[in-house]
């Protein structure tokens, strides 16, 4: 369907303009001389100096891919236990746990941080890297258990009652025929829980303690406090770190779907 | 799949529910109670009190603040509303096939970017010392450069920016799935432009237009970062009120009711959402 110039193309690649616009001026001002939002010429110094000069910074990015990767990894397998269960079992409670695995999703992230300092301060447990990692399990578990429940779900179970009915054990059926099933749900299940635990700032805010700075939160008081364009050359870092990892999560995704 | 063909408890089950069970009752719904009893006392005091509830409406800080992000928060619901509409129209309708995965791709990339990021792209750009600002006085637009950070209207647009995407997905969804012919039959017919809008795509899209307004309602009215860094001292947003409460005053108790506070009107204007459109909640997220 074709039609004379319409009005929707021009809203669409006015707003293509406005979101890539932003973007686009990070890229360019990194590779700016000066420090001032005026062009003096061309230069890599704070790319240098983000690599080598930034011991902080590099602090802050241990901390942020320690808490991503071991969140994100507790995460997936509570979460895919849970989701086993809820597919697999009959009992009582699984409303309650469906209820439970919605909440974090709705409610705003501003009310699980300060619900959790609360609660860590209640139990005396001290503000630290663990109340972070505490923290961003709670908030990636329901991503892992709906979407490797989704994937069972869509699956026919009759192939776990043929593999029962052929004789397989149940430890058999869930590692032969269960856990094959729902591979490509804890793939993204991961990949998206390390997403979500690298870019989180409001909760992190809340639980974190000293000496237990994340890089989102690094990149904050660094915007908030003076700039410095150090923070450009890690923006395009990051923006081409999340774009490639984000672009092969969906290929890796394809690639499963398409087997 | 029906239930009948679901295995009975043995005790391995066990294995399978208990971690995740225990893991969000423990840090989700126990701290939820906990912040819940906590905004109904008070420091030093034994006892049940409406004080911090009274405070609320009390000081009109307080509510104005809470007033103020409410009507922001749905005055961007509509502008994103506005702005997906005719984006999902031009990618679904209009832009050949070949070229819609590409124009997909050009769309979405920027909200791969975290939030933070996407912010300070903004703030190099209007900052006083800023991009555009450098632009327009080399120009000779502007005498001396002008602080455009820190307004109402910038952080609307941050607002608009940060969750557009959020009301264009499901609108495509629907969009997608809408018959050509409907709207080539309307054309022929004679209708307008604006009656084809109105009487065809928009009721057809209805069910993707309301996911998308409950998830972008939410994530603004729940939003910190873009408010904070983009509004000014006026333009506070009823987040940061929680904050100075529990971070900057201490005053935890206060902070608990604004809190809940904050997810009762939440949960008022989605449900009213949803009852408008008579849609269930679990099929909006997804």
């Amino acid at each position: 369907m074709k039609r004379r110039p319409s009005f929707s193309r021009s809203v669409f690649f006015t707003t293509i303009f406005f979101l890539s616009l932003p973007l686009f001026v990070l890229v360019l001002y990194s590779f700016n001389e000066s420090k001032s939002g005026s062009w003096t010429g061309f230069s890599v110094r704070w790319y240098v100096k983000l690599f080598t000069g930034s011991p902080q910074l590099w602090h802050a990015f241990g901390n942020s891919a320690i808490v991503a990767l071991s969140s994100a990894l507790v995460a997936t397998v509570i979460g895919t236990l849970g989701a086993v269960a809820v597919n697999w079992y009959k009992f009582r409670l699984r409303k309650y746990l469906r209820t439970i695995t919605f909440l974090p999703m709705i409610l705003p992230e501003i009310i699980i941080g300060v619900s959790l300092l609360i609660f860590f301060a209640g139990i005396g447990l001290r503000l630290s890297l663990f109340t972070v990692f505490v923290a961003h399990v709670s908030f990636n578990l329901p991503f892992v258990f709906l979407l490797v429940l989704a994937r069972l779900e869509e699956f026919d179970i009759s192939i776990i009652e043929a593999a029962r009915d052929l004789g397989a054990s149940e430890t058999q059926t869930l590692l032969r025929v269960i856990l094959p099933i729902s591979m490509p749900g804890i793939v993204s299940g991961f990949l998206t829980a390390v997403t979500l635990s690298l870019e989180d700032f409001v909760i992190t805010f809340f639980v974190t303690g000293p000496g237990a700075t994340t890089l989102p939160l690094y990149v904050y008081s660094a915007i908030r406090f003076g700039v410095s364009p150090v923070i450009n050359a890690l923006s395009v870092v990051m923006i081409l770190g999340t774009v490639v990892l984000t672009w092969s999560t969906r290929n890796f995704l394809k690639y499963i779907a398409a087997k | 799949m029906t239930t009948s063909k679901k295995k009975t408890i043995k005790w391995g089950f066990f294995i399978f529910f208990i971690p995740v069970f225990l893991w969000l009752s423990l840090l989700i719904i126990l701290p939820q109670l906990e912040l819940l009893r906590l905004s109904f006392m008070s420091t030093g005091k034994p006892g049940f009190t409406f004080k911090n509830y009274l405070a609320f409406f009390r000081e009109p800080i307080y509510w104005l603040t809470f007033v103020r992000t409410a009507m922001y928060s749905i005055l961007v619901t509509f502008i994103v509303m506005a702005i997906a509409l005719p984006v999902s129209f031009y990618i679904t309708k209009i832009a050949r096939v070949k070229a819609s995965g590409f124009l997909m791709v050009l769309l979405l990339v920027p909200f791969w970017v975290s939030e933070l990021i996407r912010v300070y792209g903004w703030m190099i750009l209007l900052r006083e010392s800023g991009v555009i600002n450098q632009v327009l006085v080399n120009l000779g637009l502007f005498k001396q450069p002008v602080e455009m950070l820190y307004n109402d209207a910038t952080m609307i647009m941050g607002l608009v920016y940060t969750s557009m995407l959020f009301m264009v997905i499901p609108i495509i969804g629907v969009m997608e799935s809408l018959d050509d012919s409907l709207i080539e039959a309307a054309y022929d017919l004679g209708a307008k432009k604006i009656t084809i809008w109105r009487t065809i795509i928009i009721p057809y899209c209805m069910s993707g237009i309301i996911s998308g307004a409950i998830i972008v309602f939410m994530l603004v009215l729940g939003s910190y970062l873009t408010p904070n860094l983009m509004g000014g001292k006026n333009s506070l947003w009823f987040t940061e009120q929680i904050y100075n409460q529990i971070i900057i005053y201490f005053n935890w108790n206060q902070g608990a009711a604004f809190g809940f506070l904050l997810l009762i009107l939440s949960s008022l204007i989605i449900w009213v959402f949803l009852k408008i459109s008579g849609q269930d909640l679990k099929k909006v997220i997804k």
